[in-house]
């Protein structure tokens, strides 16, 4: 990986960390998001001996403050404070699942070196609120709020075919077009239509999955958690959210796949 | 030897590029290493070279998982689970078969082991499935005797977020059979300074203090 051009040989930044790996005898490669860089990759020398001084402080879903040093290829941390270890998040394997999604979920959003303020605040809320206790709607409402501040929210006020307004009905969902189909558009079956072209079947989306997205989309967490929604409303979002993107990413968020097998029991 | 080209483009000869190509599908080792070692095994005496050879084969033919623990081994049961002045009523489940060996240069424990082969990481797409976690319980419900006789099962994963996930999936599909399950010791490890540990580690070390003896 190129190091950032703007870095000077040494900084400082905050971020959270997203994942680790093994790296040579001792070290470890870590994926940070971090506040002024995005998702930066660095190394951190004799990270799991017993004795690092480092390593605690640099475990996946920790809210650190870290000093690096810029290296030929790949930056080498140099010190790390933890500002937050999201401490209650960890006691429990849904939590820890849960902070894994959001993680991931910025991993594949966010371009590598590419700072969004926006996203690195909505990923600390997130987990200072799964910390507290809060759960699979803080998610949705989370990985809702991903797509708006990384440019992929879902078109729902006009058809993504024919730019109609959206009336009040049942309609579907277009994972390829990115937004909803209208009626009339989505009736005309075509095979050759841009939804078909843009290679994702349609997803039925009722008029309450509809006025629920808007809702999460228009207000704050706040009033999102006290929002009623029923386990078949529920289901259907988490169909269409999921459908798209599954759509975008061109694959599962693998840690969610995890949680949702939690539920389902060992 | 005949000269070719090797895969790089380079003038090399294909027994040579072969033997590069080979040593790079090793971990750690990129290209200028695996050249590195290739040129050493090239000047290495014809005795030694094929002495390595045949240890990399013995490995493959002689060396296979123990039924029993899972364990790399050349017997089965491991000389481990088949020496009868072990400790068969506990289990050490680790990670990884170097743990294992650490664990026992300690000294510290006399029992049995379950090596996963793994630990729990969703991110990675790595779950449950993918570990030995259905020999360990396979190995508990398959025998009613072998469940009588064990009555503590110590969870030794890494206390990393991979380790503790593993943890307590295992502590929760323990949890029916009613076998004491125990955790290692998380907090500060030894040599470490207080001013330094992070705050996970002190609250770890506050919840696992015990009465000063």
């Amino acid at each position: 990986m190129q190091s950032h051009p703007d870095k000077p040989r040494t900084y400082k930044t905050e971020g959270v960390v997203i994942r680790h790996s093994s790296s040579g005898e001792d070290d470890r490669v870590l994926a940070i998001y971090t506040i002024d860089y995005g998702t930066i990759h660095v190394v951190g020398r004799s990270l799991r001996r017993a004795k690092s001084k480092l390593a605690g402080h640099l475990e996946p879903l920790s809210h650190v403050a870290i000093q690096l040093i810029r290296g030929k290829g790949i930056d080498i941390v140099t010190g790390a404070d933890t500002l937050h270890g999201h401490t209650s998040l960890r006691n429990s394997l849904e939590g820890i699942a849960r902070g894994l999604v959001c993680v991931e979920m910025v991993e594949a959003f966010a371009p590598e070196e590419h700072p969004n303020p926006e996203l690195y605040q909505l990923l600390l809320d997130t987990l200072e609120q799964l910390n507290g206790g809060e759960a699979d709607r803080l998610l949705w409402y989370f990985a809702f709020h991903v797509l708006r501040v990384t440019g992929y929210m879902p078109e729902l006020q006009q058809c993504v075919v024919c730019s109609n307004a959206i009336q009040p009905d049942e309609h579907m969902f277009s994972p390829g077009l990115g937004g909803v189909v209208c009626t009339d558009c989505a009736r005309d079956g075509d095979p050759a239509g841009p939804h078909e072209r843009a290679g994702a079947p349609l997803l039925s989306l009722s008029l309450n999955s509809l006025k629920v997205m808007r809702f999460f989309r228009d207000n704050s967490y706040d009033a999102v958690r006290g929002l009623n929604v029923g386990s078949e409303l529920a289901g259907e979002l988490q169909r269409v959210l999921g459908g798209y993107i599954h759509y975008l990413l061109e694959r599962e968020v693998r840690s969610s796949t995890f949680l949702a097998g939690l539920s389902r029991g060992p | 030897m005949t000269s070719n080209f090797g895969t790089d483009g380079l003038p090399t000869a294909p027994p040579v590029a072969r033997l590069v190509d080979e040593l790079h599908k090793l971990p750690g080792i990129g290209s200028k290493n695996a050249q590195r070692l290739t040129y050493h095994l090239i000047r290495m005496p014809e005795r030694e070279a094929r002495s390595l050879a045949e240890a990399i084969l013995a490995v493959k033919e002689q060396v296979g998982f123990c039924d029993q623990c899972q364990n790399i081994t050349d017997q089965n049961p491991c000389a481990i689970c088949a020496n009868p002045n072990r400790d068969q009523g506990t289990i050490c489940v680790v990670e990884e078969p170097l743990d294992v060996l650490a664990v026992e240069r300690s000294g510290a424990y006399k029992g049995l082991y379950q090596v996963l082969h793994g630990a729990i990481s969703p991110m990675s797409g790595i779950g449950p499935e993918e570990l030995k976690v259905g020999d360990l319980l396979n190995r508990l419900k398959a025998d009613a005797a072998a469940q009588d006789q064990i009555h503590e099962i110590i969870l030794a994963t890494n206390s990393n977020l991979e380790g503790e996930a593993t943890a307590m999936y295992l502590h929760r599909l323990l949890a029916p059979l009613e076998i004491r399950v125990t955790r290692l010791a998380r907090g500060l490890s030894t040599g470490s300074e207080l001013e330094y540990a992070d705050e996970v580690t002190i609250s770890r070390a506050f919840e696992g203090r015990q009465d000063f003896a």
